[in-house]
């Protein structure tokens, strides 16, 4: 199991930035972009949608998102 | 390790969860158990055995859990002989799959490998001087250095016998088994820059001083630096070494590492982190309490960086010859290595240098043999005179290898490299370096370009695809390179980089390097170019 990084944007131009567990990097990004339709209202149309890093699953292992807005 | 109790040990409650193994068994254990169950098979180790098979310089290979994996043989300052050269090459062919790779830090590595084979590779390699203990894992790991070290007519001193007192020290020293963290170091006196000081944790670089009114040739001293996901360019003490003082001040400041260097974050713990804490003045005082008060800064000798670099022919300082050979992103195969051995007793004097450019050279070549060496087969692909890209290109593991790599590397480099060649006219090297992730095995934020691999789900599947930035170098100008928007899908990448270039010809000053014309006209302008060429390929 990996600890992956996803990074969306939206056809607004939105960034975001998805941590996911995942067996594979092909499951990690249908399980993102589940996680994506889940969490908005309306479901953003991506206009692309790319794998940037993973991690082995371990305790503590993380992400920091900078520039993230809070 | 001795039965003192050791700044970190006194209050454990903070360290890491693997610290907390640490302090139970010494990483270097790991090597008799490999010997004592190795004939077991895989099964046979733990998983925090399988953790400390890296102070055996042994990595699991990906797929995690299925027994193969990579191993690290240190060539320390990248000098090693035709006899070490055939051991190495046997090792490949009988368990490696003949695959052989050099790295970034003049190291070999072999893939591939199984438990059952690991005793007999030991012993192979210890017959001739050659370990991968301590390749890897929390300590002192191979000392880079120069690879002309003891030819070279760019250096203020021979530094072999240096490398050598270190390499004996540190190489299988309980006293530094545990450190909080890799720990790299670096020994040049190379005015070029050859061991790339500002990326290793520790780096003597060639410096001079009047002391009592005679010019003492000796070294500067850097630490922490590293790259990894958070790049930091080591600084400079204000330390003026001689030659003889080399091995004291190293102790100090790996004594300084191992007692006060972080550990309760292993993404937090390298030295770079406690350098920028502390700062380069604060570090100097706790070095100074512990090695005596030393000669402060003298002149510093680097005028420049090679970036490792040595293809063609040269004169040596002594009237030989040396010839420096293009390896493809460092990989070739164990009978090409066989080969470079016959090569290197035929025409030179029986060794073979390793470069951290992932390049290879044959010294002591005597004028008659040269044209001879020339004319080898081995040298039509492994040439002394390498077309610009693939001249200067560096390459990670990437996913053939490697669990944490999002996309293979190797292949795709030289691809680029020759599609650049053929179609991009450029009389200066640029450099390209590509990762395979945010990690840094090939050194990505040192290149003019540099690439980061990323994974891109398209309408057809996923697709390799990768950033590029660009302006990055060591030596007296050093920096990082700086990340352009905008990634570019893998079979894309080539002519995305053509483009660049050409906008670097139009742009630059006479003489300027591609480093130095991006940092004079600024980021922003070859976004702007980026931005025009993407919305022209329609990436």
């Amino acid at each position: 199991m990996f600890l992956y990084k996803i990074e969306a944007t939206t056809e607004e131009n939105k960034s975001i930035v998805v941590v996911v567990i995942s067996e594979s990097d092909e499951k990690a990004f249908s399980y993102a972009e589940t996680a994506i339709r889940r969490e908005f209202l309306v479901a953003p149309k991506l206009t692309d949608i790319s794998l940037v890093e993973k991690k082995y699953l371990e305790k503590g292992k993380a992400y920091v998102i900078e520039n993230a807005v809070v | 390790m001795s039965e003192q109790v050791r700044p970190w040990e006194a209050d454990t409650s903070k360290l890491s969860k693997f610290e907390q193994v640490k302090l139970e068994r010494d990483g270097l254990d790991i090597i008799q158990k490999i010997r004592d169950l190795s004939a077991q098979g895989y099964e046979a180790f733990s998983e925090d055995d399988l953790s400390f098979f890296k102070w055996a310089g042994i990595y699991e290979q990906k797929p995690k859990g299925e027994g193969k994996f990579m191993m690290r043989v240190r060539i320390p300052s990248g000098i090693f002989s035709s006899e070490q050269a055939r051991t190495l090459a046997a090792i490949a062919r009988d368990y490696g799959r003949s695959v052989v790779d050099i790295t970034t830090r003049q190291a070999v590595q072999f893939h591939w490998l199984e438990t059952e084979q690991l005793p007999d590779i030991f012993d192979r390699m210890e017959k001739v001087g050659l370990f991968s203990y301590q390749a890897c894992g929390d300590v002192p790991r191979t000392i880079v250095g120069n690879p002309l070290a003891g030819i070279d007519p760019n250096e203020l001193i021979d530094t072999r016998a240096l490398v050598e007192e270190l390499e004996t020290y540190f190489l299988l020293n309980r006293e530094f088994s545990n450190l909080p963290r890799k720990y790299k170091v670096s020994i040049s006196s190379n005015i070029y820059n050859t061991g790339h000081a500002e990326i290793n944790d520790l780096a003597f670089t060639p410096a001079t001083k009047v002391i009592d009114g005679e010019e003492v040739i000796g070294f500067h001293v850097w630490v922490g630096g590293g790259l990894s996901a958070k790049p930091y360019l080591a600084q400079r003490l204000d330390l003026f070494v001689r030659p003889e003082e080399v091995l004291k001040v190293a102790e100090g400041v790996t004594t300084i590492f191992r007692d006060f260097g972080y550990r309760e974050k292993r993404h937090h713990a390298r030295l770079k982190f406690l350098v920028a804490d502390w700062g380069a003045e604060k570090f100097l005082a706790k070095l100074t309490e512990i090695i005596g008060p030393m000669e402060s800064l003298g002149t510093d000798r680097t005028v420049g960086w090679n970036a490792g670099y040595f293809t063609g022919v040269h004169k040596q300082k002594d009237g030989l010859n040396y010839v420096g050979l293009l390896l493809p992103v460092g990989r070739f195969d164990a009978d090409e290595l066989d080969e470079l051995a016959r090569l290197a007793d035929t025409y030179g004097d029986g060794s073979l240098r390793a470069c951290n450019s992932q390049n290879l050279l044959i010294p002591n070549v005597a004028d008659e043999n040269v044209e001879k060496l020339l004319a080898e087969p081995l040298l039509a692909r492994l040439t002394p005179n390498p077309r610009t890209f693939i001249g200067h290109a560096v390459s990670c593991t990437g996913n053939e290898y490697c669990n944490l790599a999002i996309v293979e590397t190797k292949e795709r480099m030289v691809s680029v490299a020759n599609w650049l060649d053929e179609n991009v006219e450029l009389d200066t090297p640029v450099r390209i370096h590509v990762n395979g992730c945010p990690n840094s095995c090939g050194q990505r934020q040192i290149a003019d370009i540099g690439l980061q691999g990323a994974l891109v789900k398209t309408e057809n599947g996923m697709i390799d695809a990768f950033d590029l930035h660009i302006g990055g170098s060591l030596g007296p100008d050093a920096a990082f390179n700086q990340k352009l928007k905008g990634r570019v899908p893998g079979d894309r990448i080539a002519p995305v980089i053509g483009n660049l270039i050409e906008y670097y010809k139009e742009t630059r000053v006479e003489g300027e390097k591609f480093h130095q014309t991006v940092r004079r006209v600024g980021l922003e302008a070859f976004q702007e170019r980026l931005n025009v060429i993407l919305a022209t390929v329609g990436v």
